[in-house]
């Protein structure tokens, strides 16, 4: 399916391309917000928002300046990334250890005990990273999306993006490794 | 670590709620869309721009006629 035609559709006002898009897009983006570490909720929020303005700014996309899926992630990167600084602002939990439950009453088996463990220690040391570093972090987990793209995201050089991952990644683990 | 790193990361991924595309859809039909404006100028705007010439070519040659009668009254 053409997406580039689905959004030429949807500035035009046809609900139904725009509703392709959302089905199309609706799972890499909440796997995007997930692994920056928001909980269930406010990614939905974030995510309805993100696609809200898709419908809203549709005839602003122009594909000569990036893929659709480069807007539609550089999009949810702005949302989120204002959305976690309100959060912030409130006082409130940006990062929660919800999306990680292991969703079984039955008692865990030592294994999955250990890697419940490991991803409430990654998820607490997410959060010490920035909001911008762990969207970097996390787009860098979008297949479609190359390295050039990844920088359109987050506004800046190709090598500045290369820097910031590696400084991300590296940051994280040394989190990880005082944890043990 | 660094492959804890990313199986912990990638694995079991947040995913949309059910419904979730249709309620949007939905959604967006109460939501007006952001008109993109047209870039062409309208005419009053080339009016303006023509009468703005106008003064500046007729200033301009108001300076040389003056400046070509000091010269030649010299």
């Amino acid at each position: 399916m053409d997406r580039d035609a689905d959004i030429s559709e949807t500035a035009k006002g046809n609900h139904l391309a725009f509703g392709r898009i959302v089905e199309a897009y609706q799972d890499r983006i909440f796997a995007y917000l997930g692994r920056m570490g928001l909980d269930t909720a406010m990614a939905e929020d974030i995510a309805q928002e993100t696609f809200l303005r898709v419908w809203r700014y549709a005839g602003q996309y122009n594909a000569r300046l990036g893929s659709l899926t480069t807007w539609i992630f550089a999009i949810a990167r702005n949302v989120a990334l204002t959305g976690l600084s309100l959060s912030w602002r409130r006082a409130e939990t940006p990062v929660c250890s919800e999306t990680l439950e292991i969703a079984s009453d039955a008692p865990l088996p030592d294994e999955q005990l250990v890697t419940l463990q490991r991803k409430r220690q990654l998820h607490a040391a997410l959060a010490c990273l920035s909001a911008s570093d762990r969207s970097l972090l996390s787009s860098s987990y979008i297949d479609e999306l190359d390295m050039a793209a990844i920088a359109r995201i987050e506004c800046c050089s190709i090598g500045a993006a290369k820097v910031r991952l590696h400084r991300a990644r590296q940051r994280l683990r040394q989190i990880l490794e005082a944890d043990k | 670590m660094i492959d804890d790193i990313d199986v912990l990361l990638v694995g079991k991924p947040l995913v949309a709620p059910p419904g979730f595309a249709s309620r949007l859809t939905a959604l967006a039909r109460a939501t007006p869309q952001v008109q993109e404006q047209s870039r062409a100028l309208r005419p009053w705007q080339w009016v303006s721009l023509g009468v703005g010439a106008s003064l500046g070519a007729l200033q301009l040659c108001q300076f040389v006629f003056v400046a070509f009668v000091a010269v030649g009254a010299q």
